[in-house]
């Protein structure tokens, strides 16, 4: 790895010396003997944080001993003059958002990717270079499927009947999903889980005080997506403080929610994310197409027991919440 | 699924991506990221099952429902709550010993006490705060003076008022209907974020009783502003006025009760200043003031100007710790000083001021899971009362999810008022010695709590006995003073059942049924009669029943129906008033209009025949019937 770091805000440089990576890559792989004759998986990490390192450790139990995972980072790939293979044998697998964008910025034509822990929002919204085919592009989400959350609910407290959410107004040129992170058929979802589903739409951050006070009075419990509009670490405090003011337990997408105040959430760690992912490249190891993007099967849930205490919230033990939602372990 | 890149190769869009993504998009660092802990355990506060005392929650849905108007009335929402009604404008709200000075409630609108320390109870129509800004009511249905303090005697009502935050920008609102009713309320609110304000006008006018001269003209105003200063800090400041006049006296009368006019001049500030200390542990600091005063001139030809003036400062700092999971405690110290000053009541013209100290202490406790205790001290030393300790103690046992079972047992004193101790009025009251002991009570409570979630179902119920000694009656004769002479005990059973059938419909019960004994000592001359009459004070059968229901275009219609055994108010000296059954129903309706939410109801009250309110005197029963009235409402928020 470089010593020396390059900042994100050097693309362009990096761009540039990509070319030359790429056939480094090549060539340090040929050298090392890896792999299935010219089949290469790289990870592409964010950074060097342990969250990314978790995912790699999935990716790999994952994959098992088919195949070799190579892993560099957006910054050291930069400088370690790395070539990637060019062509149809390459896998990259950026982790995080911003290796995502690092790789839709250089993808050698006709390599595949597999993005992991990406935010379906955020994935969504990249623009892949022209001629890239849908088949060659999937990811594991790090969201949860609205199914699995609503059921979190159902089976946290019978009470909680009427679910709140805010959601950002849809992109104009949004054509695959209701309103913001909301799929069309929440409502058919939130029904056969015994629910029903409040939502209030914001265009901008302040109108999200004003949505909160439109939707709490009439919801069991406010349920977070991961928008940043709605929620963020700016607002975080306003949000949670306003709904317990009405009483009104939150269900948060994070670990990070349910310690500063949400009553539960499920969420998939980087190495659920990482396994799912392993599991989706053996396929592609082995000759098949890449798998279309999806969920990370496996997830773990928290609860703030406290606030569940004090807004007499009663949940079932963990263990046996897992159990129900049909969790891994 | 489709990407970005499905739709076409679009080369501006490849460079907005690659140049802006990451400004606004989520990204993973949203999920792992480490967020401060917003609701801090010194910040959540004690559920339902887990309080010491038996709580009813009023929400804002039920305030709506009830169609009621005035904040005494909210209280015949509460099982148990007696609420009666002297003129136009007089309630009295009452737990137990049904008088209307209400000398034995706590009453605190956002922590703050609004009990006056001149004769007693709550003038609430001099309270400077609008059903409209209320969001909820806890109300307490026995003593619990280690978190209240003394006088949290035979209940304590909790008014919570509503944050700017949760109100919209602008409220107008107008009511109008038969009585001469008119009030007309707006409300700001503003800022963002830390920093919040709101601001409300208000104007009431009302006629009252046909009979009586008791109509009311209250110009009210009030100020909120809430910041956090920095992180872990918040403030709020609160500042309120309500005056106007109350006509009073009696229209017949002879020429010592002529009509005239009250004026009322009520006012408070308070400031309120929390400090997370770390997640485990918060100080919170209450600076209030609240101010009162009435005057009035008995006409010509006696000519006699009675005034009236409370002031009652607060200080409290507490210190709130979660010491483990399964023990928390709550510690501090209170000083409060009360300046009465009435020529007339008191026969003198300087102020009387009245000092309390307290320290307080409370723990609770769950050694187990199941199992919970709550255990609570207050220490206070009281100018007349001298040093006291109140005690109380809760055990819980909750051997399932919605199941709680609660034995409670506490002892709770209420402080003379200056006016007991020091009353001077004309010739009818004469000071003497300090020598008055406060009341005391001991209460011991059997209550279940219990929820059904398939069903939509809960149950409170509360069998309880409350043991009085020391009650302070007043001697017989021209020449009055008070005492500690009485005994009583008051047991019974009490509580709510609540249901919601549907999402749209809301069913609540409430129940009272009370069994009163008392001593009663027999100090009325003139009808042989106790003149502190405490065995019937209180109606031994009070219910409730609210029923609301939300068609699905946006109609709403509730329905009360309120039924009181007939009750004989402490100090009239007369007989009962007679059973009481009232029903009232409000039909409502929002819609939009332009850009605002507008709500329009009807509300009538009392739709079934007359019945009697308070009775001072029996043969003036006809001027306190409360017939049938109604009022259209209009409010819009934008």
């Amino acid at each position: 790895m470089s010593a020396s770091r390059l900042n994100f805000e050097h693309h362009r440089q990096l761009t540039r010396g990509l070319l030359y990576c790429l056939f480094a890559l090549a060539g340090w792989l040929g050298h090392c003997g890896l792999g299935l004759a010219g089949t290469t998986i790289l990870a592409v990490l964010s950074d060097g944080a342990e969250t990314y390192e978790e995912a790699v450790r999935g990716l790999r139990e994952g994959l098992g001993d088919r195949a070799r995972v190579k892993v560099g980072t957006v910054d050291g790939l930069a400088d370690a003059d790395l070539g990637l293979h060019p062509g149809d044998n390459l896998l990259l697998v950026p982790i995080g958002m911003r290796a995502v964008r690092f790789v839709a910025r250089n993808l050698p034509a006709g390599a595949s990717v597999l993005a992991l822990l990406v935010p379906k929002q955020s994935f969504s919204a990249i623009v892949w270079p022209a001629g890239t085919g849908r088949h060659q592009i999937s990811a594991v989400y790090l969201d949860q499927p609205l199914q699995r959350t609503l059921q979190l609910i159902q089976f946290m407290d019978p009470r909680l009947k009427r679910v709140g959410i805010v959601v950002s107004e849809p992109a104009p040129d949004a054509d695959d999903a209701g309103l913001g992170e909301l799929p069309r058929d929440a409502q058919a979802m939130a029904r056969a889980s015994g629910l029903s589903l409040a939502t209030q739409t914001v265009d901008n951050g302040k109108g999200v005080a004003e949505a909160l006070r439109h939707l709490l009075p009439q919801v069991d419990v406010l349920l977070l997506l991961p928008d940043r509009l709605v929620v963020n670490s700016a607002n975080v405090q306003h949000v949670l403080l306003t709904s317990y003011r009405y009483r009104v337990p939150v269900v948060g997408f994070s670990p990070g929610l349910v310690k500063a105040g949400a009553v539960a959430a499920v969420y998939s760690t980087p190495g659920h994310i990482g396994r799912e992912g392993g599991r989706m490249a053996a396929i592609w190891y082995g000759g098949g197409d890449l798998p279309a993007p999806r969920h990370a099967g496996g997830f773990d849930l928290d609860i703030n027991e406290r606030v569940a205490r004090s807004l007499g919230l009663v949940p079932p033990d963990e263990r046996l919440l897992r159990r129900r939602l049909g969790g891994e372990r | 699924m489709k990407h970005g890149h499905a739709r076409g190769a679009c080369l501006l869009a490849t460079a907005l991506s690659a140049g802006m993504a990451g400004s606004a998009d989520i990204s993973e660092k949203d999920f792992f990221a480490d967020l401060p802990v917003v609701l801090t355990a010194s910040r959540l506060e004690q559920p339902l099952m887990d309080a010491p005392v038996a709580l009813t929650v009023i929400d804002r849905d039920m305030i709506q429902a009830s169609g009621f108007r005035e904040l005494a009335d909210l209280m015949r929402l509460v099982p148990g709550y007696y609420v009666g009604q002297v003129n136009g404008w007089f309630h009295y709200v009452t737990h137990g010993f049904g008088e209307d000075y209400a000398r034995r409630m706590q009453v605190l609108v956002d922590g703050r006490s609004i009990f006056l320390p001149t004769i007693g109870g709550v003038r609430w129509d001099a309270v400077p705060l609008d059903i409209e800004d209320i969001e909820r009511i806890e109300v307490a249905r026995g003593p619990n003076a280690a978190t209240y303090g003394a006088n949290a005697f035979t209940g304590i009502v909790n008014i919570i008022t509503r944050h700017a935050a949760d109100v919209p920008d602008n409220t107008l609102s107008v009511k109008a209907g038969r009585k001469g009713l008119f009030e007309v309320y707006a409300r700001h609110a503003g800022g963002e974020g830390d920093n919040r304000y709101l601001f409300t006008l208000s104007h009431q006018e009302s006629d009252g009783y046909d009979l009586q001269a008791d109509t009311l003209r209250a110009p009210s105003a009030t100020l909120r502003w809430d910041i956090r200063p920095a992180a872990g800090d918040s403030l709020s400041l609160r500042a309120g006025y309500k005056g106007g006049t109350r006509r009073t006296g009696e229209v017949n009368s002879a020429q010592d009760n002529m009509p005239r006019d009250q004026s009322i001049d009520s006012h408070y500030q308070q400031l309120d200043w929390q400090r997370e200390l770390d997640v485990f542990s918060r100080l919170d600091l209450r600076l209030a003031h609240s101010h009162t005063r009435h005057s009035e001139v008995i006409p010509p030809p006696v000519n006699f100007r009675v005034q009236l003036a409370a002031d009652r400062w607060d200080t409290e700092l507490q210190y709130k710790r979660e010491l483990d999971a399964n023990l928390r405690m709550v510690a501090g110290a209170a000083l409060r000083q009360d300046n009465v000053w009435s020529p007339q009541y008191y026969g003198r013209q300087d102020h009387l001021t009245t000092l309390s100290q307290s320290l307080f202490g409370h723990f609770e406790w769950r050694p187990v899971s199941d199992w919970l205790l709550n255990a609570g001290l207050m220490l206070e030393w009281h100018d007349i009362a001298g040093r006291r300790a109140s005690p109380r103690f809760s055990l819980h046992w909750q051997p399932q999810a919605f199941h709680s079972l609660r034995l409670g047992a506490s002892r709770a004193y209420r402080n003379p008022l200056q006016f007991e101790e020091n009353a001077n009025f004309l010739v009818f009251f004469v000071s003497r010695p300090p020598s008055l002991k406060p009341e005391e009570v001991t209460a011991t409570e059997l209550g279940y709590l219990g929820q059904w979630p398939d069903m939509d179902l809960s149950l409170d119920l509360r069998v309880f006995r409350d043991r009085y000694r020391n009650l302070i009656t007043s001697t017989a004769g021209a020449f009055k003073d008070f005492n500690n002479t009485d005994e009583a005990t008051l047991e019974g059973v009490d509580g709510s059942l609540q249901w919601r059938p549907s999402a749209d419909t809301r069913i609540i019960l409430n129940f009272a049924q009370t069994h009163s004994r008392s001593t009663d000592t027999p100090i009325y001359p003139v009808t042989g009669l106790p003149f502190e009459y405490f065995s019937n004070s209180t109606p031994n059968s009070l219910y409730g029943l609210l029923v609301s229901h939300r068609f699905p275009v946006r109609v709403d219609v509730s329905v009360g129906y309120y039924l009181t055994a007939p009750v004989q108010v402490i100090g009239t000296g007369a007989g009962s008033i007679p059973e009481a059954r009232r029903m009232d129903i409000r039909i409502g309706r929002d819609f939009k209009w332009a850009d605002a939410r507008v709500n329009l109801a009807l509300v009538l009250q009392n739709v079934l025949d007359p019945y009697q309110e308070y009775d001072v005197r029996s043969t003036y029963a006809a001027y306190n019937q409360f017939d049938r009235r109604g009022y259209v409402s209009l409010k819009a928020e934008f």
